[in-house]
């Protein structure tokens, strides 16, 4: 099947990794994967800010790029639910183009979501091994998808995954978007949070699937000093299938 | 209802019913005697209801009702006189109040405190009002009860006071097996059946001794209400069957 | 923490307008010791609602918020329907309804009935109404002392502080702030014991409760179709204050109706799991108008003051679904951000944490309150929680966009959005943008080795206060994209 490519933003500028492993994966299963050029953003700094008759013509862009393919995958849950939640309530109910909006929802998903609920996908006859010592931290936007539980049973079938506990994974890392800025302090503290339940599962590798959240979280391991791999889901599947060959994709 | 009283000066008071309704009308783009054509949304029992009819309903009232803080005890009729001497006995009781719609029992009861020597205090007094507050405990029977959640459902009346089950420390509830319900939703369906009068103004359902988590979160029992919830389960279906 | 605030003049739910959040968020930032109160209660509350509604609504547990959200909104959809049933049908059980369409005239309405009566004592039992319109200080104003009932309302009471909760009003006080207002005010034996503390509060009001010629309460719900006022309750305050005086005052917002009694399990199922991770509150009180004459006890005369105070002004918007609310406070205790902002006081109103931060600029002007809409990271743990699945990030993000419809945001962040709208609607343009962003980030970054930036100019300084930020690097996914494909335009 051929699968339409949504690179998202911050995964195209600071993750381009698991963009990568996205793409590899997905190929590694048999897909057709393409990337439309003129893809930019889906527009949820504007929407989430209120900014709506902007976000609606970044809908209107998004529905003009994408219409055409049968199947959209994108590596984040956030822009995944901003297209599926928000896209049709800017579009007015009845009308042709909300219609259109709908058919597209229909056809967007999340990364993990795809390969656990379309493709049924099941990790451990995929004969993939990963070793080292993990603990995964469910973004906020799964909670819109519902995805939550699904994405840790995902995890638990890599083999050799020792994968930690962490305390009030499912709390939010204070990310917000615009709410990092504007509310600073607040924000800061909760990603303190964060990280000390991080840092008390005992594990090397941090799993996150949201880009937004990995800036978060590392910046603030970073500033506190504490040693964490961040690594998508993607990366690490694409890792326990050696599908990180070359020099300059890993 | 049109008691006249000294307070029917103050029905009129505030916006005009008129007026109010006119406001809701106009937020909504509604006009005035609309009525509804869509269909009411009807409660849907397949997610909802959460204790089944054909469960063993006396087993689980009793099992919930314990979980909730209420102690329960079994009784045949003639063990009743018993099993309410051991817990007024307990408890130190020296006078109680009996609030009981159901007229055999009613007797039952009276003769049974006769016999072990309770104060009775007639809640049909001038001095209750102030009485009640004092009083070691309250008998109640019920009109109720739920199997889902352990509760049981007084409602007041001629013979029921609303102060006999909330103000003494110590509650005692009568409850015979053929009045215990599945669900909440039986209950509902058709309060008014249940009802022992069917012109009363309060029915309370009591899930548990009076509870508060006010300070630090910590549960503390009896705050303004019976601090203790025993109930008397009385067997009235084996001998039909 | 909990330093007792006696005769402070200064009330945070009635602040000076508008109100700005940055001063209480600071202080709150400060006090790492009411964060982590704050903390544990809303965090073990919200783990038991998810266990309690798991447990008895297993994967069902959404369908039912649905439904109850469903039946809400029909109501809502038709409410000049079923609040006309609903005055009809509580007149035809003897009580008498009054309509408020303010705060003030509602508090006019019970102090008129109160006087009226000549009553000189009033005891009360939690009601956020109540809280709403301020109506103790108006009851005591006109000579009418008031006893707020409920253990936690009491002793706010007695130390002359303002809840900071929908459920647990005194969840910023400890028990040793309860001890000292005790000795204070009751002049009994300092005792630190929550039992005791109880205890000496329930012998109090005992007495008060069998003095008080008025008892005021709100409501859970109302009936349409049989005139029913519900209160949900836990302590037996409430229970009491219906009972025992012998004129009854009802404060409700008109919100709380629901069409038929069978509807109400699906709420009481609800209400208490959500709120107190119970499954049902202690005392379920279902009133049908006054004592009847052959009745024992009970109060004479019953008034039910419906409130309508700018609930009308959001039924018109498409806020409408916030209305369902049921007040049970489950989106304060699942929300990170008032638990880090130590409690409901930041939000300068009586409605706080999430339903708060949506509810209080609808009814008070987002004007009044322009940054509540803000203080929320989006996380969604609201909606989650919420028994009648109200959106409430949706309906913050709605109100963003009144802000920036009717030009309540800064020009400056207009212009920034915009510009940026500009750059994301044209693909080159946004490549460019991106190369040069990624450029300038790198160059900041050099100044250390890490690869991280660790101080920013602008709204990068907001993040680089505490955080380093990470400089992308040097080739974009795009740039992998174009080697991989040999450069095809896809």
């Amino acid at each position: 099947m051929t699968i339409a490519l949504f690179i998202t933003c911050l995964t195209d500028n600071f993750y381009p990794r698991s963009g990568i492993a996205v793409v590899k994966v997905l190929e590694y299963l048999g897909h057709s994967v393409v990337f439309p050029q003129a893809q930019t953003c889906c527009g949820q700094p504007m929407y989430n800010n209120g900014y709506h008759n902007d976000a609606r013509d970044l809908a209107r862009r998004f529905l003009h790029v994408f219409e055409e393919y049968e199947t959209i995958v994108t590596p984040s849950a956030s822009c995944a639910s901003m297209i599926r939640e928000y896209y049709p309530t800017l579009f007015k109910a009845g009308t042709n183009e909300r219609m259109a909006i709908e058919a597209l929802s229909e056809k967007t998903y999340e990364f993990v979501e795809y390969l656990v609920r379309v493709q049924k996908v099941d990790l451990r006859s995929l004969g993939m091994k990963w070793k080292g010592s993990a603990t995964y931290h469910p973004s906020c936007h799964l909670r819109s998808l519902g995805m939550h539980k699904e994405s840790e049973q995902f995890i638990e079938q890599i083999e050799g995954i020792d994968l930690r506990p962490m305390a009030n994974s499912e709390q939010c890392c204070g990310f917000g978007g615009s709410f990092a800025v504007n509310y600073p302090e607040i924000s800061a503290s909760m990603v303190r949070d964060k990280v000390a339940d991080i840092k008390a599962s005992g594990a090397d590798t941090l799993v996150c699937n949201e880009a937004g959240c990995s800036m978060n979280i590392a910046g603030a391991c970073q500033r506190q000093g504490v040693v964490i791999n961040t690594k998508s889901l993607a990366e690490i599947i694409a890792e326990g299938l050696g599908l990180f060959d070359s020099e300059n994709e890993s | 209802m049109t008691t006249p009283t000294h307070t029917s000066q103050a029905r009129h008071l505030g916006t005009d019913r008129e007026v109010f309704l006119a406001k809701i009308r106009g937020a909504l783009g509604a006009k005035k005697g609309r009525t509804i054509t869509e269909p009411v949304p009807d409660v849907d029992e397949s997610l909802v209801r959460l204790c089944q009819t054909d469960e063993d309903l006396p087993a689980r009232f009793a099992d919930r009702a314990q979980a909730l803080g209420m102690q329960i005890h079994h009784a045949k009729v003639n063990e009743l006189g018993a099993q309410i001497g051991n817990i007024l006995e307990k408890h130190n009781c020296k006078e109680a109040v009996t609030s009981i719609a159901h007229q055999l029992l009613n007797k039952q009861v009276t003769e049974i405190l006769r016999d072990l020597g309770t104060a009775m205090i007639d809640h049909k007094s001038t001095s209750w009002h102030d009485q009640q507050f004092d009083v070691d405990a309250g008998i109640t029977d019920v009109d109720a009860a739920l199997a889902e959640t352990g509760s049981i459902i007084i409602s007041s009346g001629a013979h029921r006071s609303r102060g006999s089950y909330l103000a003494p420390p110590l509650h005692i509830a009568l409850v015979r097996t053929s009045q215990i319900l599945a669900d909440l939703i039986d209950y509902f369906d058709c309060k008014n059946d249940w009802l022992d009068e069917p012109n009363q103004s309060a029915t309370v359902l009591i899930s548990g001794p009076s509870k508060t988590a006010d300070i630090e979160g910590i549960l503390i029992t009896g705050v303004h209400g019976p601090g203790m919830v025993h109930i008397i389960i009385i067997d009235d279906q084996s001998q039909s069957e | 923490m909990t330093v007792d605030t006696i005769h402070d003049k200064h009330d945070p739910l009635h602040p000076q307008l508008p109100y700005r959040i940055a001063d209480s968020v600071n202080r709150a930032m400060g006090d790492v010791q009411l964060q982590q109160f704050v903390n544990a209660a809303t965090t073990a509350r919200d783990r038991g609602r998810v266990e309690t509604c798991r447990d008895a609504f297993a994967e069902r547990y959404d369908a039912v918020r649905r439904h109850a959200g469903d039946i809400k909104q029909h109501t809502l959809d038709h409410l000049d329907i079923y609040v006309e049933q609903f005055i009809d049908s509580a007149t035809t059980a003897g009580a008498q309804v009054h309509c408020a369409a303010s705060a003030e005239e509602a508090r006019h309405i019970g102090i008129e009935i109160a006087k009226a009566n000549e009553c000189k004592l009033c005891v009360k039992s939690k009601s956020m109404v109540t809280e709403e319109i301020d109506l103790v200080s108006a009851l005591e104003d006109s000579g009418i002392k008031t006893l707020e009932t409920d253990l936690g309302e009491f002793i706010i009471q007695l130390d002359n502080d303002a809840p900071s909760h929908i459920v647990m009003p005194m969840i910023h006080k400890d028990r040793r702030s309860v001890a000292r207002a005790f000795e204070r005010e009751l002049k009994t034996k300092y005792t630190e014991d929550p039992q005791q503390l109880t205890q000496i509060a329930r012998e109090y009001m005992r007495h008060k409760f069998a003095q008080a010629d008025l008892g005021i309460s709100g409501a859970n719900f109302l009936i349409a179709d049989t005139g029913d006022v519900v209160l949900c309750t836990n302590e037996g305050n409430g229970g009491l204050t219906v009972s025992t005086p012998r004129l009854h005052i009802v404060y409700v917002g008109i919100e709380k109706i629901i069409p038929r009694l069978d509807h109400l399990p699906v709420f009481l199922k609800l209400l208490a799991r959500s709120a107190t991770s119970q499954p049902i509150t202690v005392y379920t009180t279902i009133l049908t108008g006054p004592k009847r004459e052959l009745e024992i006890d009970g109060p004479k005369h019953m008034h039910i003051i419906l409130l309508d105070n700018g609930r009308t002004d959001i039924l018109r918007t498409d806020a409408r679904e916030m209305l369902r609310c049921i007040r049970c406070g489950a989106c304060l205790n699942a929300c990170p951000v008032y638990r880090k902002v130590g409690g409901g006081h930041a939000y300068g109103a009586v409605y706080s944490g999430p339903i708060g931060a949506v509810i209080t600029p609808l009814m008070k002007g987002l004007h009044n309150y322009p940054d509540l809409p803000h203080v929320s990271s989006l996380c969604g743990a609201c909606f989650e929680a919420c028994p009648v699945h109200i959106d409430i990030p949706r309906q913050l993000i709605n109100l963003r966009r009144d802000m920036v419809t009717n030009r309540t945001m800064p020009l400056s962040g207009r212009l920034a959005y915009k510009l940026w709208a500009i750059v994301l609607k044209r693909p080159l343009l946004y490549r460019l943008a991106s190369r040069i962003m990624a450029l300038i980030l790198r160059r900041m970054a050099q100044s250390n080795d890490s690869g991280w930036i660790n101080k920013g100019p602008g709204p990068l300084g907001a993040w680089t206060a505490e955080r380093d930020f990470p400089a992308p690097p040097s080739n974009s996914f795009r740039d992998w994209w174009n080697r991989h494909t040999g450069g095809q335009e896809r």
